[in-house]
């Protein structure tokens, strides 16, 4: 009765299986249940299958997938290791939590599939429960040490609770005064509290700490340049310029401050950069328009509005109507 | 005995204005704040400076706002027949107090039913009486001054009532026929019928992108007590904004007064005046419609001045927080630069909202000082960023040869602040700042006596304008505009101010809208000077 169902089902293709006993025949059958995702009816016949074949990949490889769908992990897992599934097996190693050989199995498959949905999803997943399970480590065995401080105030700071962050990361950098990292998002804290001045002052703090850091100079420099420094802010920024090239946030503060100390051909060759290597960015629809500022103070006004016209194509602002 | 430098740096730390409690002055705005959270209760009301009684001293008028049903159903009735919904005039007595005329001149109630928003004073026919324009939702009322005290409501024959939601206004002469047009900016295509509730976990008062931009209207005088709605006719109506600052002042020098305004969210508007009638907008050309970076920031409070005595007027825009005010540089040759970061105004507005705002010379040392009303337009913006605070001082900072450095105002603490008007209330040669709260009572506050000279100038207009306004004036090096325009919602004293620092005289020229070119020479500091076209 069996036979003849899959039979009808299958319109010909088991028809082609010689014997109804065959590794051949069940796995034809489980093929058909699992593309029509009857999962259940599928995984006995991949048995029997195996149990005639018990060097089949491929049914190794579908049964696998059908316990995985079924949730039975720990049962896939051997099958797809032979299988050597490794889309399917990193999933199953991040969901029954066997994060690090997850991460290793779906970076492996990713690098064969780079946009798969699944395993970009996975790949998330199990990073996040891996720092989720480091940093409860880390405040479990130290609770008092500087990095949980650290992680408090990281934590406290994404909350946007910036009053308890600040007083974690201050008992952090107390325990250890040369923490790294830990200056840096104070100064953004301050920074985004539209204190300058502060965060300008843990900017210093960081770049101290991390002189070879071209985003700490790039932070500093900015905030110099926000408090009117515009001369500090060029040489911070040219600095990190160095230390980091290629750094669009750079480039784009890099060209301002030139073009405020009326270096201009220098802003332009700043921006005409960033342009060049983030030509999508937002921080690109912004040069465009300081381009086409810049050009029309020189008198280039053919250059400004072509400037001024990808600005209004990317900004997809329109002139007022 | 202290260095040159530390003494210099005491004169800087020395305070500028501090909070004055004129007896009399017991206005209270209202503007009905609700659970539907609509927009226009928190956008607040302006006050205008004015002298409307020609007696010499500076009166104020206050507009409020009315009352709003929680929700409001039709018809809409802002209760402004009940006293305590009325616009105020206050007449300034001899000794400084003040008296509420609001009544006797004819300004009590309000002739249509409207919640009041902004205010522009002008003398728009000549007769030596500085008239009172007042605007709001769903429309707006010219009051005439007879001259006798008291206003008549002219805006049914004058022909400009507008329609929709009316923001800031002023007078100004575009065509130079020595009669003053009006300039009415509208914030938002809007009514209580489209009203929309914004916020998930809590409400909040919605973005402008909520509803649709609309366009500024233009009235030309005709110099018989009626206008002519020129806004398509002069092409303002081809751009719709979001608009809630006006001011005025001749950007390229090309003796017409151009037009900017300031936009929420949307590009500003900089109507360059072709000198036929019609304006074009420049605004992106010349720099100033958008911030540095190139977003459309929440402009609310504008003012054209020269504030770094180069002889251009410059633009400075009040934005909200997270944004920084804008100051677009007048570069001289139709162009702006974005000078936010190099004067220091960047990094002392980094995280503040703005409304009113001017540059005057609050200690007459010749360079005019900054001044803003602040508060952010939420009143839970905490709750959307801790970090953001609703009310807040007024920013005030002392320009140091084009450079800005805060100075802090004794007794005041975080308000509302929401328009402010400029002028010597005192007589005594500093300009004093009136500055409305959203839901109170006003503040003023009062210039610090200091050694130095000044010297007002009072236009008097015969072929030009009889308020003069559009006329350049220089004076030992300062360059002023005349209007009474600008800040937010608000109008000041149309005089012109300059300090004068260690100077007991000043040249002053001036450059009339007719044409006019009038000199004096070795005028005595420390007066206010009546000057006549000739």
């Amino acid at each position: 009765m069996m036979a003849v169902f899959i039979c009808a089902l299958l319109a010909g293709q088991v028809a082609r299986v010689s014997g109804t006993n065959t590794a051949e025949y069940h796995l034809k059958v489980a093929e058909a249940y699992v593309q029509k995702h009857n999962y259940d009816q599928a995984i006995p016949e991949l048995r029997l299958a195996l149990k005639l074949k018990s060097d089949s990949k491929e049914a190794e490889g579908m049964l696998g997938e059908a316990l995985l769908a079924q949730g039975y992990i720990g049962e896939a897992i051997p099958h797809l290791e032979r299988a050597q599934r490794l889309d399917l097996l990193g999933i199953a190693l991040a969901e029954d939590h066997h994060t690090a050989q997850a991460i290793q199995t779906l970076l492996a498959a990713l690098a064969k599939e780079p946009n798969n949905p699944d395993l970009l999803f996975y790949l998330g997943k199990a990073c996040g429960f891996l720092s989720k399970s480091s940093f409860g480590r880390l405040v479990d065995v130290a609770p008092n040490s500087a990095r949980a401080h650290q992680l408090m105030g990281e934590s406290y700071n994404a909350q946007q609770k910036f009053d308890l962050a600040e007083r974690e990361y201050r008992k952090a950098l107390e325990l250890q005064p040369d923490l790294h990292g830990v200056h840096l998002e104070l100064g953004r804290m301050k920074q985004g509290a539209g204190d300058l001045e502060a965060a300008e002052v843990e900017f210093r703090a960081e770049a101290k700490l991390s002189p070879g850091d071209g985003e700490v100079a790039w932070r500093l420099g900015s905030v110099l340049l926000s408090e009117g420094h515009t001369q500090e802010a060029l040489k911070q920024l040219q600095r990190s310029d160095e230390l980091r090239p290629e750094m669009i946030e750079t480039l784009y503060d890099l060209g301002k401050a030139l073009e405020q100390e009326n270096q201009l051909p220098a802003a332009e060759k700043a921006w005409l950069q960033l342009i060049k290597l983030g030509p999508h960015t937002p921080l690109a629809v912004s040069a465009h328009l300081e381009l086409s500022h810049l050009y029309r103070r020189e008198g280039r006004a053919a250059e400004a509005d072509s400037q001024l016209q990808q600005f209004r194509e990317m900004s997809k602002t329109k002139p007022a109507d | 005995m202290a260095s040159p430098t530390a003494t210099l740096a005491a004169d800087r730390r020395a305070a500028l204005l501090e909070v004055a409690h004129p007896s009399g002055l017991n206005f209270i705005h209202r503007n009905s704040s609700t659970s539907q959270r609509y927009l226009i209760e928190t956008m607040g009301a302006g006050v205008a400076l004015l002298d409307y009684n020609n007696d010499g001293l500076l009166d104020i008028f206050f507009v409020n706002s009315g009352h709003l049903d929680d929700p409001v159903k039709p018809p809409v009735d802002f209760w402004r027949r009940d006293p305590a919904y009325w616009n105020r005039l206050y007449r300034q007595n001899r000794d400084s107090t003040f008296t509420d005329v609001t009544k006797e001149a004819g300004l009590s109630g309000a002739a249509v039913n409207t919640y009041g928003m902004g205010v522009a004073t002008g003398d728009y026919d000549n007769d030596g009486f500085t008239d009172i324009y007042v605007t709001g939702f769903p429309g707006n009322i010219l009051y005439h001054n007879n001259g006798d005290g008291t206003f008549a409501d002219v805006t049914t024959r004058s022909g400009v009532a507008g329609g929709g939601w009316s923001a800031s206004a002023g007078f100004f002469d575009y065509d130079k026929d020595g009669m003053l047009d009006l300039f009415v900016t509208r914030y938002l295509d809007w009514d209580f019928a489209r009203h929309q509730i914004c916020g998930k976990d809590f409400s909040f008062y919605c973005q402008p992108d909520t509803y649709p931009p609309i366009s500024s209207l233009l009235y030309h005088n005709n110099g018989d007590g009626t206008f002519t709605d020129v806004s398509q006719k002069s092409g303002i109506a081809e751009a719709k904004g979001k608009s809630l600052g006006v001011t005025f002042n001749d950007y390229d020098g090309d003796g017409w007064p151009d037009i900017f305004v300031a936009n929420d969210r949307v590009e500003n508007f900089l109507w360059h005046n072709n000198g036929d009638g019609t304006f074009t907008n420049t605004a992106m050309e010349a720099g100033v419609a958008l911030s540095e970076d190139g977003k459309a920031n929440s402009g609310m409070g504008v003012d054209f001045s020269d504030f770094d005595n180069d002889g251009r007027p410059d633009i400075v825009v009040t934005n909200l927080s997270s944004e920084i005010y804008s100051l677009y540089r007048n570069d001289g040759n139709g162009l702006f630069t974005y000078d936010s970061l190099p004067t220091g105004l960047g990094a002392l507005t980094a995280n503040h909202s703005g409304w009113g705002v001017r540059w005057e010379d609050f200690d007459n040392d010749g360079w005019k000082d900054f001044f803003a009303a602040q508060s952010h337009v939420q009143d839970n913006v905490n709750r959307l960023d801790p970090r953001k605070r609703y009310k807040e001082p007024p920013l005030l900072a002392r320009n140091v040869r084009g450079k800005l450095e805060q100075v802090a105002i004794p007794g005041i603490g975080p308000v509302a602040g929401r328009g402010a008007a400029f002028g010597d209330l005192h007589r005594d040669g500093l300009v004093d700042v009136v500055m409305s709260i959203l839901g109170g009572s006003p503040v003023l506050f009062q210039s610090v006596r200091n050694g130095n000279h000044w010297l007002s100038i009072d236009l008097i207009g015969t072929h030009s304008n009889r308020d003069g306004f559009g006329a350049k004036v220089e004076v030992n090096g300062q360059w002023g505009h005349a209007s009474s325009a600008g800040s937010y919602l608000s109008a000041s004293d149309k005089r012109l101010h300059f300090g004068l620092a260690e100077a007991r005289e000043a040249r002053v020229e001036i450059h009339w809208p007719s044409g006019a070119h009038q000199v004096l020479e070795h005028v005595k500091a420390d007066q206010v000077v009546k000057v006549r076209e000739p």
